[in-house]
């Protein structure tokens, strides 16, 4: 896998991308402690293990509109 | 002219009739109490006026326009507070308002200059919060706002109070009573006490029918004149033989006695009953400490009319 | 109009305010950078693998890597881009926040078609970085050979999101919780996906739009053959949308 380094520039904006992402649904998530569907503790499993479709799927329809 | 006008309105779910062959007219410029117990057919009208529910039969006229069923047109009349007002929780109230004043196709200094005259008014002037952290009270009070944008003709406001703490409610009656004389304003509600306190002409709904309907002092004027309130000074065995006394008068309908010293009198004839109390004390030696026409509260108003019905 | 345009500006804005436009921004540019690079890796992968057999695995092309590009943003883009969308207009109003708007003069209309724009809005803008970064990965890491036709392929993708948009607007305007919506959302879709497995009318549904665009790029299929599939896709699109505003304004809130 040593040929792996080559591609790392394009690697690290998408690690980026996806890190960012479930940083963002995480605090989101810690900050309001409530949802709309299922519980926060579910969401916050979501979030991780499907990493990047789970955050996106918070934000769908896990967070509460306020 | 009447700013509002219901001709024969009826909406039936299923079999419920929800409202029944309404008929209403509110006129310019009053404080119009829309009142009826829970599930009365309050909301539904209400809700009818605004073009957000469908009559099964019946016309509705704002200001002379037609309201129809999924179309805005009329709503230029009417500004509108549902009774659970929804925002969107990441907008902060001037952003919302602003929203509101660009739907009405108002430009940036008009919506400056409304936005400088209400927020002050609901006491929201200043706040930068999102309207998601806002309490019910402070929701309600952007309600009234949002619904004045416009300047509308009619405000429609539905159980603007129910769900307000003491404080709230005499914020918001205080913000109503401020309007009065610059617009039609009809108010739904089961709480006796905020009609009393700012309208000047009432509706009460009853099965979906308007039972009754008209001036509050005229109403009251109606059913007063029905019920006397005596006190008297004496022993309690001598104040009952007066109280059987009274009973056996023709006139008297009804005697309710929280103590035996105090009694409240229901009767056909109060000059008639005036006229012989006197005369009974005399013969049982008793003194009158009291003797008084009663004020009819709303409440007894509404229970007299909910029992008729 | 004007009202279309102010509740489009305020649909832009909910969407980046609730994060929701991100997400599919954020899902979509990383499937364009992703998609030429597991093409691109995917061999090398099979063989550290070592599954016992001697796997003959051809070298890859700039054609897996736009394989891989439509592959993913034609199953997993379009389903988040559903997920999203098929609460549009059935969250404001299970939620109660387009009463408020409704008894405004702002038409019902108005109010799903503006829905609508902001959606295509999102997905046009997220969909064109993320076939703008895959283009610009696939010519570095694949540099010989070149994709005919590329711009009109993308554009072929592009219709079947927006088609697939409608579809949610349609499915979140006629149904009264998100669950419905979303599974009437996937209804339609589905049964458009299945449309291009029947014989007879597999050359002409728009889902030819997403099925064979790829062939396009090495020339297996000219471009005339996408036609009738664009002109179906366009009309489906102002069918779902105009259905979607009669069925909302018959509905009471």
């Amino acid at each position: 896998m040593e040929n792996i380094n080559q591609y790392l520039p394009f690697l690290i904006p998408v690690a980026v991308l996806e890190i960012g992402l479930l940083l963002v649904a995480l605090i989101h998530l810690i900050r309001h402690k409530s949802v709309r569907n299922l519980n926060v503790g579910v969401w916050a499993a979501i979030i991780i293990i499907l990493e990047f479709i789970g955050p996106v799927l918070y934000f769908a329809i896990g967070r509460k509109d306020d | 002219m009447a700013v509002l006008e219901i001709n024969n309105l009826s909406k039936y779910y299923r079999e419920i009739k929800a409202v029944d062959e309404l008929d209403l007219k509110v006129g310019k410029g009053s404080i119009f109490g829309f009142l009826g117990r829970n599930g009365a057919g309050k909301t539904t009208t209400l809700r009818m006026i605004t073009g957000t529910a469908k009559p099964t039969g019946g016309e509705i006229f704002v200001c002379g326009d037609r309201v129809r069923f999924g179309s805005c047109a009329v709503n230029r009349h009417i500004g509108y507070l549902p009774d659970v007002p929804e925002f969107y929780g990441f907008m902060s109230p001037r952003e919302y308002l602003t929203l509101c004043g660009r739907l009405y196709g108002f430009d940036k200094a008009k919506i400056d200059q409304r936005c400088g005259e209400l927020l002050p008014l609901v006491g929201l002037d200043g706040i930068k919060r999102h309207i998601g952290s806002f309490s019910r009270g402070m929701k309600q009070r952007l309600g009234i706002a949002q619904a004045l944008i416009h300047e509308p003709e009619l405000l429609i406001l539905d159980e603007p109070t129910s769900a307000l703490d003491p404080m709230g409610r005499r914020e918001l009656l205080k913000i109503m009573a401020s309007l009065r004389g610059s617009l039609t304003v009809i108010f739904s509600t089961h709480i006796l006490s905020d009609v009393e306190r700012i309208c000047d002409t009432i509706g009460m709904l009853e099965g979906g029918r308007l039972a009754l309907s008209g001036n509050l002092e005229g109403i009251r004027q109606k059913y007063a004149g029905h019920k006397a309130i005596i006190e008297i000074n004496g022993e309690t065995q001598k104040a009952d033989e007066f109280k059987k006394l009274l009973s056996e008068k023709p006139y008297v309908n009804k005697i309710e006695s929280e103590t035996p010293q105090r009694l409240v009198v229901t009767c056909k004839d109060l000059k008639a009953l005036g006229a012989d109390i006197c005369p009974c004390l005399a013969g049982l030696s008793l003194a009158l400490a009291r003797f008084e026409q009663a004020e009819p509260q709303l409440e007894d108003v509404f229970m007299e009319v909910i029992k008729d019905e | 109009m004007s009202n279309l345009f102010t509740f489009t500006k305020k649909e832009l804005y909910e969407q980046i305010k609730t994060f929701k436009g991100v997400a599919v921004a954020a899902v979509l540019l990383v499937f364009g950078m992703t998609s030429p690079l597991l093409a691109k890796l995917m061999p090398e992968i099979f063989k550290s693998a070592d599954l016992g057999v001697a796997l003959q695995i051809p070298d890859p092309t700039y054609l897996d890597a736009y394989a891989q590009f439509f592959k993913n943003i034609g199953e997993m883009g379009l389903i988040v881009i559903m997920l999203v969308y098929a609460g549009a207009v059935v969250s404001e109003t299970t939620r109660g926040t387009a009463t408020l708007m409704l008894t405004k003069r702002l038409s019902h209309s108005a109010f799903v078609i503006s829905k609508f724009l902001s959606a295509a809005i999102v997905w046009t803008a997220s969909y064109a970085g993320s076939a703008a970064l895959c283009t610009v990965y696939t010519i570095y890491l694949f540099p010989e050979g070149k994709p005919s036709n590329l711009l009109f392929s993308l554009f072929c993708m592009w219709l079947f999101g927006v088609i697939t948009l409608a579809a949610a607007l349609f499915a979140s305007a006629v149904f009264k919780s998100y669950i419905l919506s979303a599974v009437g959302t996937f209804a339609v879709w589905g049964l458009l996906l299945v449309t291009s497995a029947l014989p007879k009318i597999k050359d002409y549904t728009p889902a030819f739009l997403s099925s064979d665009n790829l062939k396009l790029l090495n020339g297996a299929c000219p471009p005339d053959k996408f036609q009738i599939p664009i002109i179906l896709g366009i009309l489906l699109t102002a069918l779902l949308l105009t259905l979607a505003c009669i069925i909302f304004r018959r509905r009471e809130l």
